[in-house]
């Protein structure tokens, strides 16, 4: 489901960066550390983004209509 | 998914973060502090500094220095850390010879030998931390109630990103709307934070589920596979004399190059046969760094070494350290786990707020302040459409 792309792609990355993180040191650990804090960059981002209208923000949504 | 389904979930969602949002406070608020457990051990200044000069006395003699602290107990264990302390082991002590009860005397191997009666792990302030973090201060109960907490957040986080679908099917990731009440926005701080950190959350709650069960497991396997040993020997008496301990950690060691002993258990106590020591050996690079090896050696007989066989769930234990208190990847880890830390209690808050600011208000104010189950179900009846 579309809805849930782009929250699995976030958590595939981070787990992807904690046990990479397991598997080495240095330059592997840098490499984990940007996957595991990349979800935390997309929250600021939309905090940020939030300040002015955006274009990937669907216009406002009506509860009450029905598509 | 049919609406009803979708707002029985939303409800089991609730209710779980809700009951547990105390608990997580304070797991969330020690497990701060936890990541930098090491860094703060230093600054407190712990371990006294010892004088690397000198001769080493043997294990067997710092057990036999630790004893005389208290010749009434049974030595249960000895163990090292010889990046954070070298020179000095810690020899368990407990009436019962359980490692749970043990108090672990600090020997400094130098010199003559002389118990640091000033270092007392058990009472620094990291292992009291540990302590309220892993136990509630009341051992294995304590243990096992925060593992249930634990479960409840495993339950809430997936039935939470369940209802994620049918909630959100017609707004974009990332949406926060300002303009709205302020349950709307925080519903909405909520949704995003909770859809990013979902796979962190998803780890630490899973592997501190194991790490609660972890001193039974543990004790599982102690009574199968290394009372295994024991078996053979059914019937002869204990071994006491432990002047084979040295040349026991050296002939285990010889079976595993590149690492070194970690912990031995002796025998008469819950992790050792009453005919041999229990020694793992740690190192290697990679994984293997966070995977110790067990080895059975014999007491009367030290150079006769027996791998001990380690399930799934003794090695899956010994993962779930490291992914749940994150102190395993340098500093700019531990800083990010800090922030999915704050980040995370920001979740359990906006979804408490969430859920009394539901109930506090009237039905006509809920309905025009935010329609979050309306949304729910409009959604979940759009996509069941």
């Amino acid at each position: 489901m579309r809805v849930y792309g782009m929250p699995a792609l976030l958590s595939v990355l981070s787990v992807a960066g904690l046990v990479l993180a397991l598997t080495g040191d240095g330059l592997v650990d840098a490499v984990a550390v940007v996957l595991v804090g990349f979800p935390l960059a997309l929250i600021v981002r939309s905090f940020l983004r939030g300040r002015s209208p955006s274009a990937t923000a669907p216009a406002r949504p009506d509860p009450e209509s029905k598509d | 998914m049919s609406p009803s389904t979708t707002r029985k979930l939303l409800a089991i969602h609730r209710w779980c973060g809700v009951i547990v949002s105390l608990n997580f406070l304070v797991l969330a608020l020690t497990g701060l502090i936890l990541v930098f457990h090491d860094e703060i051990d230093d600054a407190l200044g712990v371990l006294p500094p010892v004088d690397t000069a000198g001769e080493k006395v043997t294990i067997t003699r710092a057990v036999e220095i630790a004893r005389a602290k208290d010749p009434a107990a049974k030595v249960t264990y000895v163990f090292q850390r010889p990046e954070e302390s070298p020179g000095i082991v810690f020899v368990g002590l407990a009436e019962t010879g359980k490692f749970r009860d043990s108090r672990p005397i600090a020997v400094d191997l130098h010199g003559d030998g002389r118990v640091l009666d000033q270092v007392v792990l058990e009472d620094t302030f990291t292992s009291l931390v540990l302590q309220l973090h892993a136990e509630l201060f009341a051992k294995l109960p304590g243990r096992l109630f925060l593992g249930l907490v634990a479960i409840a957040v495993v339950v809430s986080l997936v039935t939470g990103a369940i209802v994620y679908g049918p909630t959100m099917r017609r707004f974009a990731f990332g949406l926060l709307r300002r303009d709205r009440s302020r349950r709307t926005f925080l519903a909405d701080i909520h949704k995003l934070v909770g859809a990013a950190t979902f796979g962190w959350n998803l780890v630490v709650a899973s592997t501190g589920v194991l790490l609660a069960l972890s001193t039974i497991l543990f004790q599982h396997w102690a009574a199968t596979e290394i009372g295994a040993f024991g078996a053979r020997h059914a019937g002869e008496p204990m071994v006491t004399d432990w002047s084979t301990l040295d040349a026991a950690i050296a002939a285990a060691e010889k079976t595993a190059p590149g690492r070194h002993w970690s912990l031995v258990a002796l025998p008469g106590s819950d992790y050792a046969s009453p005919r041999h020591y229990t020694i793992s050996l740690e190192g290697g690079n990679g994984i293997d760094a966070h995977l110790p090896k067990y080895v059975v050696t014999d007491a009367v007989h030290p150079d006769v070494v027996e791998p001990v066989q380690t399930p799934w769930y003794i090695e899956a234990i010994a993962l779930s350290e490291p992914l749940h208190f994150g102190n395993y990847g340098g500093l700019p880890l531990k800083i990010v786990w800090s922030a999915f830390t704050l980040v995370t209690l920001g979740l359990s808050i906006t979804g408490v707020w969430i859920f009394f600011s539901g109930r506090r208000a009237p039905r006509r104010v809920r309905n025009a302040g935010n329609a979050e189950h309306e949304r729910a179900e409009s959604g979940a009846t759009q996509a069941a459409a």
